[in-house]
């Protein structure tokens, strides 16, 4: 196993050193390294803050080359996400998200995105609106229709 | 990153927006269409994480055959279809309560119909995946209660979409009209059997072409035949000692066998055409292979191909009840083998009697790794001296004999 040092620059360009196998579960990470040529500093990632990196780094480093092999390793590995997921207030959670987007790291991605979903669990239309930020454009009949169109799953 | 100036979160693109959505509760998910304009239609034709694991409760349905669930179930799934979306991935049923009240148990028994109207469901809505588990978890199962009889319509038994099923706990009374029971789905891909009952059938016979994956756990039915010529993995758990017989028509493709038992169980039994091959492949330790074999190139090759599918198994090849031609022709199918045991067992019925058998030695194959061999029964006939000498000529170099009071060792 190469234990090659990857610099990553975040978009404040502070630096964060990391193994090469613990950088390349993001894909764009690795065709970043695949495909150009290092910047002195390091990778720069400039659409993520280092606030966001170094969480992204927490996870990747923790995930990288883990493979568990039995039931008890999963659930610890499991555990561990939950108490990653539990130390994000939602306005982290969002940038995090947007960060595994970005990087194409698939596990942080769905783990996150299942963290808003469960977050929305009992949430009114009002409030998921808010929380998406998405802009109530139906008019009244509209709205009541569509209302009715789902009223079997509205119960 | 663009900040949104009213509640200060950042602003998600609405493929992420999406993928979140995918995540949701099956009610939740139709809410959407509730959001804006936009998002009116999105959940009928979007991806659906959750989908694949839709389940349904059958504790929680209304005891009048007229479950909310239910019908939630059927509009949810036929609306997704219409709108010629992804088609229902997978549907899961379930009766998991721990200490299951009996009028539950009664009212599954006597009125199947809810169990019926939804499998109806699931075939209408041409479901890739249908797992049924009627699990009653805390208390012994006592076989002779009908807790978990289901009906199956025989269209699940043949349904063109399935490409999963596993039926966990699931009962299936005779029709008193044939004895032999079919699954013929064409594009099932994988088939899990749990602790369910195929009563009054005498074979449980699988016509399934496309059958990839099969998983039988704690079998106490009928007897299983396979014709599934694409099998590539085969399961078998237990927890107690449980006989399984399988056919396998065409036993050459079954690339990973793999039962789990107790190591020194070797109970399972894979019927080929004329040969049995026990398989204790679990313990990565021995292929036990023994009884009468014709046919026997192609059942050792297709043996071979068996094991050098398991990089790790330690090629050790265990050889009871064989004459000497049948013992080596399957050697040379496994230039490769590490460890003999040899039974040479001296059955009257068999024809093997060291005397008979006019050996006709094929030409030597190069057993390049052979280490250790080692042998019970000899009695000194000259087939068997003929045997190792053989062994020798084909390059074995036992290096190590091996003797633990019931084996004789021979060496060279």
């Amino acid at each position: 196993m190469s234990t090659k040092k990857i610099t990553l620059l975040s978009s404040d360009r502070e630096q964060f050193i990391v193994d090469e196998a613990v950088a390349i579960q993001s894909q764009t990470i690795k065709n970043l390294i695949e495909d150009t040529v290092p910047d002195e500093d390091g990778i720069p990632l400039p659409v993520v803050h280092s606030r966001i990196l170094a969480k992204v780094t927490e996870y990747l480093t923790k995930h990288a080359n883990y493979k568990p092999h039995n039931d008890a390793a999963k659930e610890e590995l499991k555990n561990w996400d939950v108490k990653f997921l539990g130390k994000l207030d939602n306005n982290t959670l969002f940038d995090l998200i947007l960060a595994a987007n970005y990087l194409d790291i698939k596990g942080l991605l769905d783990l996150t995105c299942q963290a808003v979903a469960d977050l929305m669990k009992g949430m009114s239309v009002e409030e998921v609106r808010k929380l998406f930020n998405i802009e109530n454009d139906f008019t009244p009949e509209e709205e009541e229709a569509v209302r009715k169109e789902n009223q079997w799953a509205f119960d | 990153m663009m900040m949104n100036n009213n509640n200060n979160m950042t602003d998600l693109p609405k493929e992420v927006v999406r993928r979140i959505f995918a995540f949701l509760g099956p009610k939740d998910f139709v809410r959407t269409s509730l959001l804006s304009r936009t998002w009116r239609n999105f959940w009928v034709s979007a991806p659906y994480h959750s989908m694949t694991t839709f389940k349904v409760n059958l504790r929680h349905l209304d005891p009048h055959c007229k479950g909310r669930s239910v019908d939630f179930l059927k509009q949810f799934l036929s609306r997704r279809r219409n709108a010629s979306s992804t088609i229902l991935q997978s549907l899961s049923i379930q009766l998991d309560s721990i200490h299951p009240p009996k009028t539950l148990i009664t009212s599954m028994f006597y009125r199947p119909i809810v169990f019926i109207n939804l499998l109806d469901v699931a075939l209408q809505l041409n479901v890739r995946e249908l797992r049924i588990c009627l699990k009653e978890s805390g208390c012994e199962r006592d076989r002779n209660r009908s807790a978990g009889r289901a009906i199956l319509n025989s269209g699940i038994l043949s349904a063109p979409n399935l490409r999963t099923l596993e039926l966990d706990n699931v009962e299936f009374p005779s029709r008193n009209t044939t004895n032999d029971l079919v699954i013929s789905c064409p594009n099932l891909e994988s088939l899990v059997l749990r602790d369910s009952f195929f009563m009054g059938f005498r074979v449980l016979r699988l016509c399934t072409c496309e059958l990839k994956k099969l998983e039988v756990e704690n079998w106490w039915s009928c007897e299983l035949e396979l014709n599934t010529p694409k099998l590539s993995s085969f399961l078998y758990k237990k927890d107690g000692q449980c006989l399984l017989d399988c056919s396998f028509g065409e036993l050459d493709v079954l690339r990973n066998a793999n039962s789990r038992f107790d190591r020194d169980i070797a109970s399972t039994w894979l019927n080929g055409s004329r040969c049995k091959l026990p398989l204790d492949i679990a313990s990565h330790a021995r292929v036990l292979v023994k009884g009468q074999f014709q046919g026997l190139e192609n059942f050792a090759s297709s043996l071979r191909r068996l094991i050098d599918s398991y990089g790790n198994l330690k090629r050790s090849l265990e050889l009871e009840g064989l004459n000497n031609f049948q013992a080596i022709a399957m050697l040379a199918s496994f230039p490769s083998i590490e460890v003999l045991l040899l039974n040479f067992t001296h059955d009257d019925q068999n024809s093997y009697s060291g005397h008979e058998v006019k050996l006709e030695l094929p030409p030597p194959c190069t057993l390049y790794n052979l280490k250790n061999v080692a042998a019970r029964g000899i009695e000194g006939f000259e087939c068997e001296h003929d045997f190792f000498a053989y062994l020798s000529d084909s390059g074995g170099e036992f290096r190590k004999n091996r003797y633990d009071g019931k084996w004789a060792c021979h060496g060279t």
